[in-house]
């Protein structure tokens, strides 16, 4: 980039351009960008990656006061999410303003681009990208992976006792709600409406005649929410809530608690119909079902690291059963899912249990983009290295011939 | 210019009312994961399943007394009996009765810190304590617990366990978390285990 040019102009247009597009600006987040990334790690330590990730990375904050080993650190900087797009924007207007756009620089542009383009996979596997699990028994099919994080409310309707189709509660009308809070939502396909009181990111249902209910938790049918902080492992939170159901007039027909940690769903009649209530990790289902056919482990001795993981399935698509081996590292790609072999169980289990296999699965339509763009990079920079090597190669034999 | 521009996005987001009512359209098929639900169960069914009452009395098949700071959780597949303790309920106790032998239970639980697996002759020496009515034996170790593949490893945690034998097989009861609470927790753990009796 070149940012020399018009430098003096009084322009103001000229001048935010010239801020913008310009060298220093570059420098300035790039290195904002180490040090964010830097101080995330650290601070993951106490935190965990889930809730890091939401201070340093995501859209909904502009500001991030880091702390270390519990201590705040006096320093308020931008958040990562938005110095990445700014980044961008910087990079995008020098690669088109200013810089120079000749055969000579050819290796330079190409390396620019494949640096848009890595941030630009940053901002799609952010928004468009799912990452869940799938836990399957030995012997057993399943078509459903699990979010790791999102909560969910599912109200179905029973026919036969079995669910038929099923409402859902999104996670982003759930997140913005602190236990204080009420919010009606109204069903459009049901002949009921759900109040939600007191939701927590992270509680256990608790018997009043084991602890005393805590206050600002409601006793309903003798249990409540006991309130924990969220877990440094996200995905091990457990959400809840308490709601009512309330009829198309507001009248309550009944009050529960509702829990990650259950056993069961709440079931209610409502004209004459019977419906079932449950709050639940987001599932989303695949295209196609897995059957795991067997499942083998294996330690490095005297410890608990892996050594040889490895699950044999079947892929269940239409007519077509194909056998699949997916072992650590060599996940299975399929219709724009991605299975990794990730954990297992029960692992207190006694020998000779039957086995379960955890897939993580992940939808990312900017799976490969990294790599991509470090082509991109690469063959920009050995472009550009090889064309310097070869002019100078040319300047000393003119100037030894 | 651009100090003003992200202050006015700020101040915008800052702005945002959390809506007091949300129209729900959005439905999902049913997939393997959606069986038949147990119709009607009461909060005790839902929350604690086929287990008793937690009266801090008797479950799993089993009766006991309850350190009073312990808290009863739901029973799982594998915990027939299932407490937390602790700060946040950072200690976990459980229950379980298993399959297998002594040594390669403890085996187990030495490969879940990294620790060498102990021989029979480590076995004979290990202390003993009085669980269900008997003697177990008593399994301490600490240090970075590995709770597996998939699992962060947890530094500067510790196990206290006892393991002893049932006319069924092999009976463990297995108190892990960080190692000064677990070293706190060491009283009712000998108090939990010795009132531990067959039969709700």
């Amino acid at each position: 980039m070149d940012d020399t040019i018009a430098k003096k102009s009084r322009d103001p247009r000229k001048r935010v351009l010239d801020f913008l597009a310009g060298f220093h600006l570059a420098s300035t987040l790039i290195v904002l960008l180490g040090i964010l990334t830097w101080l995330g790690t650290l601070e993951q330590v106490d935190m965990g990656l889930f809730e890091v990730k939401k201070k340093y990375f995501s859209a909904s904050t502009f500001w991030v006061v880091p702390k270390y080993n519990g201590y705040t650190i006096p320093l308020i900087l931008p958040n990562a999410y938005w110095v990445g797009m700014l980044f961008f924007l910087n990079l995008s207007l020098g690669t088109i303003f200013k810089a120079r756009w000749r055969p000579a620089t050819m290796g330079i542009l190409i390396a620019h681009f494949g640096i848009l383009f890595l941030l630009l996979g940053a901002f799609v596997t952010q928004h468009f990208s799912k990452r869940g699990n799938m836990a399957i028994t030995e012997g057993e099919t399943s078509d459903v992976a699990q979010d790791y994080f999102d909560h969910v409310i599912e109200v179905t309707e029973l026919v036969d006792g079995k669910p038929a189709k099923i409402n859902v509660v999104e996670t982003k009308y759930l997140s913005d709600l602190d236990p204080e809070d009420t919010r009606l939502f109204r069903m459009k396909n049901l002949p009921f409406d759900l109040k939600v009181q007191e939701y927590r990111v992270n509680a256990r249902p608790v018997s009043t005649a084991e602890k005393p209910a805590q206050p600002g938790s409601a006793v309903v049918d003798g249990y409540f929410l006991d309130p924990r902080e969220p877990a440094v492992d996200a995905e091990r939170n457990l959400g809840g809530c308490r709601l009512t159901v309330l009829d198309k007039k507001g009248e309550t027909l009944g009050a529960y608690l509702l829990s990650i940690a259950s056993f069961y769903p709440v079931t209610v009649r409502v004209e004459e119909k019977m419906y079932a209530i449950q709050i639940a990790k987001s599932s989303w289902k695949m295209p196609f079902k897995v059957h795991l056919t067997k499942f083998t482990h294996e330690f490095h001795p005297g410890t608990m690291r892996p050594k040889r993981f490895e699950s044999e399935i079947e892929r269940i698509e239409e007519e077509q059963t194909e056998p699949v081996l997916i072992k650590m590292n060599e996940p299975m790609r399929r219709e724009g899912f991605t299975f990794f072999q990730a954990s297992w169980g029960p692992q207190d289990g006694p020998p000779g249990r039957k086995l379960f296999s955890v897939f993580e699965v992940v939808r990312n339509p900017a799976d490969k983009w990294p790599e991509y763009s470090l082509y991109i990079v690469a063959a920009g920079l050995l472009l550009q290295f090889s064309m310097k090597l070869i002019q100078f190669i040319i300047q000393q034999t003119k100037r030894n011939g | 210019m651009l100090i003003a521009g992200l202050v006015l996005l700020l101040g915008l987001g800052a702005c945002k009312e959390k809506p007091p009512e949300v129209v729900v359209t959005e439905t999902r098929e049913v997939n393997t994961s959606d069986g038949a639900p147990k119709l009607m169960a009461t909060s005790q069914e839902r929350f604690r399943g086929g287990a008793g009452a937690p009266t801090g009395k008797s479950g799993g098949g089993y009766s006991f007394t309850k350190p009073a700071a312990w808290q009863q959780v739901a029973a799982t597949d594998m915990r027939l009996l299932n407490f937390t303790a602790g700060e946040q309920g950072a200690v976990e106790i459980y229950l379980s009765e298993t399959g297998g032998g002594m040594l390669e239970n403890v085996g187990r639980w030495f490969r879940q810190f990294a620790k060498e697996a102990p021989t029979q002759e480590d076995l004979t020496g290990m202390p003993r304590m009085v669980v269900l009515g008997g003697e177990g034996i008593l399994v301490q170790t600490s240090g970075t617990f590995s709770a597996g593949f998939g699992r962060p490893e947890a530094p500067g945690f510790a196990l206290a366990g006892v393991i002893g034998q049932t006319k069924a097989g092999v009976l463990t009861v297995k108190m892990v978390g960080p190692e000064a609470a677990v070293q706190g927790e060491m009283e009712a753990f000998r108090d939990f285990c010795a009132s531990l009796q067959p039969g709700e």
